[in-house]
């Protein structure tokens, strides 16, 4: 019962006080341990929920007495303790189960009218190795699953060649790195558990922070300062009034042009391996919390058994 | 052209043009003036297209005619509304170079590459 209880309240920490100690600027120094950070939060919370079920269950002598209880003998709390314990891990697996679903079907047919209209619409740039299509917005984007990368003619008008570069690149960095399951794993979270603060402030992290990998990977070969006009040609063009709804990603265009044009110092590589290890921990310690008890209780059972 | 893709897109762009309904042998018939095509290749194509929704067909005779479901214009459209749209379900569809600013973001990121380009003397 213990273990079940600190598992909880393990699990709820995390989920609420992740955001506040992961949320910063320093992400920008170092996304990629930003993400790990992220989705080892999220990770650990899940596995903290589960095995808080799983362990309510496994407690010495639980089962029997629910057994019991149910043909008519002993407590019935027992009966509510189990029933909670299976419960609880079933409906949060069941729940990511749908919502994932749910997403991956709407994905799915969105890819595919999607690819059906740019088969219609679209001319192949063999040079380029893009999808150009004309519109009178200037954009460019990738389809995560294919290979596909998608520039409007007016873009292609509006970018210099090194800023062009640097947008390819950005996008082949996308796909290369499948971010879309990054992002797509996040957004289940985020819209499975919308009132848990870790998971909703993980969707949105994943969201920016795939930009900044994209970036960062971009960089190897391009240069900042084309990427950074690149980013205020192609996301100027369209800006819209505060209205529109999106508070959420505020301000998340600007940091990441400023970010190119001066570049944060990396963090200092003891600093990251400590972030690695805090990541590692976090995940381990839910289980490390069950194995620890249930690694002593069958220590003591054994013993009867040595000496019967 | 590349295979069945450019096939279907050079199909659609005479049923767009023509404004009437046309059969298999009216669209062979026009495709023959590039290149010699199969009459079966032609059908499969339309019949992908009507699968896809991108024409309707009424059989005349024994034959299907068919016409654009929907405009040039109008698939364009759709065609960039899910290149350019950010909410809902379709977030996670597409990965796009940059999304949406507001006005003042897209004003601060202008400042911030002017006050660069001062500063250090470039262009």
């Amino acid at each position: 019962m213990t273990v079940t209880i600190l598992l909880f309240g393990y699990g709820a920490a995390v989920a609420v006080l992740a955001p506040r100690l992961l949320g910063g600027l320093w992400q920008h120094r170092s996304p990629r341990l930003a993400v790990m950070l992220w989705h080892a939060a999220g990770s650990s919370v899940l596995v903290a929920v589960v095995l808080a079920g799983i362990s309510c269950v496994a407690t010495p002598g639980l089962v029997e007495a629910c057994l019991e209880a149910l043909i008519g003998r002993g407590d019935a709390a027992g009966v509510v303790t189990v029933g909670v314990g299976l419960l609880v891990p079933t409906l949060l697996v069941a729940r990511l189960a749908v919502v994932a679903m749910r997403l991956l079907r709407a994905q799915r047919v969105d890819r595919g009218r999607h690819l059906d209209l740019l088969e219609l619409l679209g001319c192949h740039d063999p040079v380029l190795g893009v999808t150009v299509i004309a519109a009178a917005t200037p954009a460019a984007y990738c389809v995560p699953g294919t290979d596909r990368i998608v520039v409007t003619d007016s873009a292609l008008r509006a970018l210099d060649p090194t800023e062009l570069r640097a947008v390819l690149a950005h996008e082949r960095a996308h796909l290369a790195g499948r971010h879309h399951l990054l992002v797509t794993w996040a957004i289940t979270l985020a819209r499975a558990f919308p009132g848990v603060p870790v998971f909703h402030a993980l969707g949105n992290a994943t969201v920016d922070l795939v930009e900044l990998l994209a970036d960062d990977l971009a960089l190897r070969r391009e240069r900042g300062d084309s990427l950074a006009t690149a980013i205020a040609t192609l996301g100027g063009s369209r800006a819209v009034g505060l209205s529109s709804g999106l508070a959420a990603a505020g301000g998340s265009v600007l940091a990441r042009v400023q970010r190119l044009l001066e570049p944060p110092k990396p963090l200092p590589v003891a600093t990251r391996i400590g972030g690695a290890g805090a990541a590692l921990t976090m995940v381990a310690l839910p289980a490390l919390v069950v194995a620890l008890p249930a690694s002593l209780a069958l220590g003591l059972a054994a013993c009867p058994f040595m000496f019967g | 052209m590349r295979g069945f893709g450019d096939l279907e897109a050079a199909v659609m762009d005479r049923l767009w043009a023509w404004e009437q309904p046309a059969s298999v042998r009216e669209v062979l018939a026009d495709l023959r003036k590039d290149r010699d095509f199969a009459y079966t290749t032609v059908m499969t194509v339309l019949d992908n297209l009507h699968r896809k929704g991108f024409v309707t067909r009424e059989l005349d005779g024994r034959a299907y005619r068919y016409s654009p479901a929907s405009s040039r214009q109008e698939y364009s459209a759709e065609l960039m509304r899910q290149a350019l749209e950010q909410s809902g379900d379709h977030t996670t569809t597409l990965l796009r170079f940059v999304g949406k600013m507001t006005s003042e973001e897209a004003d601060a990121v202008r400042k911030a590459l002017r006050g660069r380009r001062g500063g250090s003397g470039r262009r």
